[in-house]
């Protein structure tokens, strides 16, 4: 099942290649996690009871990414294309806009957008909101970072399921509801 | 841009900061600097409404068609 939902979570992942500028893809992370199914089948071949010690590690790994899930130093973990049990999806823009007055709109936006901003850096150009848990996933961590060349901001957006193997399109609705909701604001 | 908005030129020669015509306007600075800058993608009847108020102007005064052509 988890492989299955994996396979659609890549297919989603090249569907919506063209919606973004640039966009990077979680192939290490699936080879990882194929890796990480073969082994646990092999496993539990070879010592049975490894199921419950499974069960009981995915437990333990669970609380802990919701303890740290609204510190925005654990950017790292949720983000690493190492992590396998958290699907994200990666976008790039680029607008016409200076850095600073960027950031206050992109802040107006994710609050618009029913994200909740925990850390604004606007020295770095860092910003940090999470999502409320829904039917489909645990909630996500939305992380974007600023920078500006010659008056042209560019932003990486990144959203990453705190739990989830696959976000099951969370993740690209997040970032179209955050550019629906930055175009909207445009309208002064 | 097509469309270019005037609004640092009849600023200035009202003598009106940034932030006054924002209180004046109930506008956020971060929005009258992006239609400043002509970034903004529409603009409000209300807003232009408020905007022509604050600085005892017509919209033409503000709003200028160039053609890019």
């Amino acid at each position: 099942m988890f492989f299955n939902s994996h396979t659609v979570t890549l297919w989603l992942n090249y569907k919506a290649i063209n919606d973004a500028i640039m966009k990077k893809s979680n192939r290490l992370s699936i080879v990882l996690f194929v890796l990480y199914i073969a082994l646990v089948v092999i496993m539990q071949r070879l010592y049975p009871p490894f199921v419950y010690v499974l069960a009981i590690t995915m437990a333990v790994l669970f609380l802990f990414s919701l303890l740290v899930r609204r510190n925005v130093r654990f950017k790292g973990y949720f983000t690493s294309k190492f992590n396998v049990l958290t699907s994200k999806m990666r976008y790039r823009d680029k607008f016409d806009l200076p850095k600073d007055i960027l950031m206050d709109k992109m802040s107006e936006a994710l609050t618009d957008a029913g994200f909740q901003v925990r850390h604004v850096d606007k020295a770095s150009g860092n910003l940090f909101a999470t999502s409320a848990m829904s039917f489909y996933s645990w909630g996500e961590n939305i992380y974007l970072d600023l920078t500006e060349i010659a008056g042209v901001t560019t932003v990486d957006f990144c959203s990453a399921c705190f739990f989830g193997a696959t976000s099951w399109g969370r993740n690209e609705q997040n970032y179209k509801r955050l550019l629906q909701k930055f175009e909207d604001s445009l309208v002064i | 841009m097509s469309i270019i908005v005037n609004l640092d030129v009849m600023m200035a020669k009202r003598k009106m900061s940034l932030n006054e015509l924002s209180e004046l306007v109930g506008v956020t600075i971060v929005n009258l600097s992006i239609l400043k800058q002509s970034k903004g993608k529409a603009i409000r009847f209300s807003t232009l409404e408020a905007i022509c108020k604050a600085l005892d102007c017509q919209p033409g005064d503000i709003l200028e068609y160039r053609d890019d052509e």
